[in-house]
């Protein structure tokens, strides 16, 4: 399961895939996730399962929705200020699971 | 407050929202940001020139230019760093074409490397190779640098329209399925790319014939200079400041909203400011052989003092003077990466998003370091941004390098921090005295 996150230069969702990564550990759950600037993520959406949007960047949900064949969604803004790396992972895997 | 917020809601974000997701802006957008390999290398060698090589360097300043390792440098160290600045900001505009046509081919699922080359053509054959200025930068020689940047971005806008409206209209030349799909695809490239240089031919043609000179000297003698006087007037720069943090303040990036302006107008003024720095042009002003007041890193320097809306201070005032818990919180983890300049946690964590408590200081603090910075570079007490750093790069050291060591720099930058705490400060006692207020009440309840 890959999971891309895309923010504006791909510096703050670095921080948050870094708790994200420990939260997936304590559940014992096998998730690749990392993060990228939006330039950079529209051009690999053929090899990830989802793509979560810095609540900043909201206004480019329809733009990766188009291109993308996967869901795309945006981080609740709380959550994503403070870093709760444990409920944006849920928020991610009911979208996968969602999606199957 | 809060109905002024809610009406800004209703009314305000829908349309940036629409705006920031603007194709074509878009374009814009991850089109410099493409650039970053060019920018960075090109960054870093003037950096190091510009820090210990040449005899203006800041080294040089403390040793003296005289001295055998300055001496030494220059005529062995310096001309190869040269070299690296001439490739890479030097093809900046060039680089910018191909990219515009590759991302817009991108989001519209095009074939991206045939557009960008064909973008590219159309830039070269508008007369892109040569420059023959003896007035203005006379050392700059070809259009494919700073000086080509609008036409580039003119070429890479309309290039891919031109190039997909004939791709859907469905005008290729079809291969029986027997030939190879790659030599298939090379055809197929031939009939919408024709069509798309011919356009810029017939109008190249035209401006030879019209105007007797080509687009890129047009637009440099009529266009450039009023467009930089437009861009270094205070109020345009003050527009932006504001527009950021009130974006913010809806959750809605702002900078990487205005960074289709701010990008192609002000982040050309600063690389042509460290071309025409590094080629011994001091004087300051919005002409087109003096050195910018104000460019893109004016903003990491000087206002975005740990993120967009001076939030480091903020930080810093919430650890001396909170006493909400939560918020002290907040702020703990905020610091780290608000040194670094970035400031999501702080932003949406406290949150400042939707916070009526925040919203006066957090419009108003930026517009007010612009005043300062912009004032005090004008007069010359804080010397003009001639390095391109990191836009990471912490407060005061970020102001420091990128004006190549001015001391009168680094003193508006502390003074900016002093500035944007003491606006902070009220807003925090206000916020205190709410969660007194809210504690009463829980435990009148």
């Amino acid at each position: 399961m890959k999971i891309l996150l895309v923010c504006s230069a791909g510096m703050s969702t670095s921080l948050l895939v870094t708790k994200m990564k420990k939260a997936a550990e304590e559940k014992g759950i096998d998730v690749e996730i990392f993060a990228l600037s939006a330039g950079e993520g529209k051009k690999i959406l053929k090899d990830v399962d989802l793509v979560l949007l810095g609540p900043q960047v909201r206004f480019m949900k329809n733009e990766f929705a188009k291109l993308a064949t996967v869901p795309v969604d945006v981080i609740d803004m709380l959550s994503y200020g403070r870093m709760e790396g444990d409920k944006v992972l849920n928020h991610a895997l009911t979208l996968l699971q969602q999606k199957q | 407050m809060n109905r002024f917020i809610s009406f800004l809601e209703e009314k305000f974000v829908p349309v940036a929202a629409k705006i920031g997701g603007q194709k074509h802006l878009v374009a814009i957008r991850d089109s410099f940001a493409s650039l970053m390999p060019l920018i960075l290398v090109g960054a870093f060698a003037v950096l190091l020139n510009n820090v210990f090589f040449v005899p203006w360097s800041l080294l040089a300043k403390y040793i003296g230019e005289e001295s055998a390792f300055i001496v030494w440098t220059n005529t062995n160290l310096a001309p190869l760093f040269s070299l690296m600045e001439g490739g890479t900001f030097g093809i900046i505009a060039l680089g910018l074409a191909f990219s515009m046509g590759y991302n817009r081919a991108v989001n519209e699922e095009k074939d991206a490397l045939s557009t960008g080359l064909i973008s590219v053509a159309s830039f070269i054959l508008l007369g892109a190779l040569t420059r023959n200025n003896e007035v203005v930068a006379s050392w700059v020689t070809n259009f494919l640098g700073a000086q080509g940047i609008f036409i580039a971005l003119l070429v890479g806008l309309i290039t891919p329209e031109i190039y997909f409206a004939i791709v859907r209209k469905d005008w290729v030349i079809k291969m029986p399925d027997t030939v190879p799909p790659a030599v298939a695809k090379g055809f197929s490239a031939v009939i919408p790319g024709f069509i798309a240089v011919f356009f810029w031919a017939v109008i190249a043609y035209f401006f030879n014939i019209g105007a007797g000179m080509n687009i890129f000297n047009w637009f440099e003698t009529n266009i450039a200079a009023g467009l930089s006087v437009l861009g270094q007037n205070i109020f345009s720069i003050l527009i932006i400041s504001t527009l950021i943090p009130l974006l913010w303040f809806f959750g809605l990036h702002g900078a990487n909203m205005l960074e289709a302006i701010m990008s192609p107008v002000y982040g050309t003024m600063g690389i042509e400011n460290i071309s025409k720095f590094s080629n011994g042009i001091r004087a300051l002003g919005t002409g087109a052989d003096e050195l910018a007041v104000w460019v893109r890193g004016s903003w990491d320097a000087y206002v975005f003092m740990g993120g967009s809306g001076a939030t480091l201070p903020l930080i810093v005032a919430i650890l001396v003077f909170s006493k909400v818990k939560q918020q002290k919180e907040v702020a703990k983890l905020g610091l780290p990466p608000g040194i670094f300049m970035i400031n999501e946690p702080v932003l949406f964590g406290m949150p400042i998003v939707l916070n009526p408590v925040y919203f006066i200081p957090f419009i108003l603090v930026q517009p007010i370091l612009t005043l300062v910075a912009f004032y005090a570079t004008k007069i010359g007490f804080a010397g003009p941004i001639v390095n391109s750093v990191p836009w990471t790069t912490p407060p005061i050291l970020n102001a420091f390098l990128a004006t190549n060591g001015s001391f009168g720099a680094v003193v508006v930058s502390v003074v900016n921090l002093v500035i944007a705490f003491l606006v902070y400060m009220p807003f925090v006692m206000i916020a205190n005295r709410y969660e007194e207020q809210r504690i009463k009440e829980e435990d009148a309840a």
